[in-house]
């Protein structure tokens, strides 16, 4: 999912004073921005609420006051979404977790027969596990990639490094958890 | 082992699609969201033109916004030749090549904004263009300056008829949305600016068609058609070539009294033609003032609705926000509408009066005639057959009078009725620790004026 032309109108639009055209950004980005705060939350609905809430108005602030245009509206919110997450991390001495745990038990509950929940826990419990052996940043970069579908450069943006860089990192990861999975 | 990751590729997709927030938490935090950006300083600041501002954006972003502009100049330039073809757009009237190309770039900036709001500030910004493009068609008073006006004030109601539907959208909003309460303040502003362009257009519509029916050029003109016919009449019966003829016979030959007698029946007929040709044309020009005078009356009607729509959103939305500046400013606005609409019944009166008058003069005229030729009728009238008819004639007559006197007492109910409903609205509104300002409002939209 690309960052589009048409994410630049909405934010041109709602520069020039159009609030509906930031509503509509609201719109395409408010579910993604909440699953990639909830699963570093612990599965905190509260809180992940309220950071989804703070991540959006956080953007409005920087979109209205920033000199330069936003290229990129969706890299924008997942940084300003992170940043915000290891804030809150920080204040309660925690550290910040790609994916939480508690994924494998809310994805089996969620299957639709008992066999099927069985299965789905396992494999979920596997791919939990392989990311577990990765390093923060990979496991960042992995769940990035393919939980929330962001582009290489989009994480980029996001983790501020370049998109060299995230291509290798990504790479690595990768055979990483192919080490894993055969050795299982 | 590709496709083995490709699996897990899978799964992790398929979990965050599972993930989403309460949909009364997302449609609650929107709200909230847009509310907390009108509050903000950005916003509230005072903005100079939305266009300008867009535009503004649109060449200050300049590298977001590169591939978009070069998109439209490709278009642009692709579609209508060069850059110039847009600038000649924006001076064009109704008839010109360039002018579809005028109102599709305000389309799209209409397309290109999302709240409605902002659309029905743009609809009134084009509204406006729509009534100068008016009034340089009367002015320049060039070919089918009928169908050109039709053009643009067809357009002009589109326009006013989409920012009252838009206008009952934001009627429905939340208190909390700020916007709303201005935007009905520009509309109702806007449309007094409005019904006064629109008025002086009609005037000098008027005014033209007036001067064309100039009642002493008419009767000149038929006078001289007279002449002409008589002088024709004359001509068949032999009488005045013969005068000419006798005038002539001394000094010209036989042929030379042809060639005159020729002439002189040539030129009548051509005069006479020419005559009619005014005449016709005249009744078609008229004919068509009336339309155009017809097409702006409707306009004027919408623009009224909409000045009432926009009055009871703005007061609504007063009325939401408890504010007493505010509150003063709406009492200010009722007071001129209902002024406004005693100004108007009283033009009313004064029209009625003036046609009663004139029709009354004729009529004098006409059963003066009518008696001269009763007179003399009664006379001849022998037969019983002919007293019959009389009595007929009379009854119709007594019938046709009998409908007047009720037509006039109903206009006299419904002159009561609306003066009634001025008065009651102006009491509600000098006591306002009885009635709300919305119900001034109401009271204000059941006042009718009898067309």
């Amino acid at each position: 999912m690309k960052s589009s032309l048409n994410d630049k109108f909405l934010v041109a639009s709602s520069i020039a004073g159009d609030e509906e055209a930031f509503g509509k950004i609201y719109d395409k980005y408010v579910d993604e921005i909440y699953c990639f705060v909830f699963t570093r939350v612990k599965n905190n609905k509260e809180e992940a609420q309220d950071l989804t809430s703070e991540t959006f108005l956080k953007a409005w602030q920087y979109v209205n006051s920033s000199e330069k245009m936003v290229e990129n509206i969706r890299a924008l919110l997942y940084k300003i979404s992170r940043n915000l997450i290891i804030d809150n991390y920080r204040k309660n001495g925690n550290q910040l977790q790609s994916i939480d745990d508690s994924i494998v038990q809310t994805l089996a509950d969620k299957s639709k027969s008992p066999q099927d929940a069985t299965d789905q826990k396992m494999e979920v419990e596997k791919i939990i596990s392989c990311l577990e052996s990765l390093s923060q940043e990979a496991k960042e970069i992995i769940t990035m990639r393919y939980m929330q579908d962001l582009s290489v450069s989009e994480i980029s943006k996001i983790l501020g490094k370049k998109a060299g860089a995230i291509r290798v990192a990504l790479h690595r990861a990768k055979n990483q958890i192919k080490d894993q999975l055969k050795k299982k | 082992m590709i496709m083995v990751f490709g699996k897990y590729e899978k799964i992790l997709s398929e979990r965050a699609s599972e993930i989403s927030p309460d949909k009364s938490w997302k449609k609650n935090f929107r709200q909230e969201l847009l509310a907390e950006i009108r509050m903000s300083e950005q916003w509230q600041k005072p903005k100079s033109s939305f266009i300008s501002r867009i535009g503004l954006n649109f060449f200050v972003a300049k590298n977001a916004l590169r591939p978009v502009m070069a998109g439209f100049l490709v278009l642009t330039v692709s579609f209508y030749g060069t850059i110039f073809t847009v600038q000649g757009a924006k001076a064009s009237l109704p008839g010109d090549t360039l002018y579809p190309v005028k109102i599709g770039i305000e389309n799209v900036k209409i397309s290109l904004v999302f709240s409605d709001e902002k659309k029905a500030e743009l609809e009134m910004e084009f509204a406006g263009k729509r009534l100068e493009e008016a009034h340089e068609i009367i002015n320049n008073k060039e070919d089918n300056v009928e169908d050109k006006l039709k053009t643009a004030i067809d357009k002009f109601e589109n326009d006013i008829e989409s920012v009252q539907k838009r206008l009952e959208k934001i009627e429905k909003q939340l208190p909390s949305e700020g916007k709303s309460l201005e935007v009905s303040k520009m509309v109702n502003e806007k449309t007094e600016e409005l019904e006064k362009g629109l008025i002086i257009i009609k005037e000098k519509i008027s005014g033209l068609s007036d001067k064309k029916e100039d009642p002493k050029d008419t009767q000149e003109k038929e006078s001289v058609e007279k002449d002409i016919l008589e002088n024709k009449e004359q001509e068949n019966d032999g009488t005045s070539s013969e005068v000419k003829k006798s005038e002539l016979s001394e000094t010209t030959t036989p042929e030379n009294l042809k060639t005159v007698e020729k002439a002189d029946s040539k030129s009548n007929e051509s005069s006479l033609a020419q005559a009619k040709q005014e005449t016709k044309e005249e009744k078609v020009k008229s004919e068509k003032d009336e339309k155009m005078i017809a097409s702006l009356d409707s306009a004027l009607k919408k623009v009224e609705e909409a000045n009432t729509k926009s009055l009871e959103v703005f007061v609504k939305k007063v009325t939401d926000t408890g504010d007493d500046s505010l509150k003063k400013d709406a009492v200010e606005k009722i007071q001129k509408k209902i002024e406004k609409i005693e100004v108007k019944i009283t033009e009313k009166e004064k029209n009625i009066e003036k046609q009663e008058a004139e029709a009354k003069t004729g009529q004098d005229v006409k059963t003066g005639a009518e008696q001269v030729s009763t007179t003399t009728k009664d006379q001849f009238l022998n037969t019983k057959d002919d007293q019959a008819a009389k009595t007929e004639t009379d009854q119709v007559k007594n019938q046709q009078a009998q409908d007047k006197t009720v037509s006039d007492n109903l206009k006299e109910a419904k002159k009561e009725e609306t003066k009634k409903a001025i008065d009651e609205a102006k009491k509600m509104l000098s006591e306002p620790e009885k009635t709300t300002l919305n119900e001034v409002v109401e009271k204000v939209k059941q006042i009718k004026i009898d067309k």
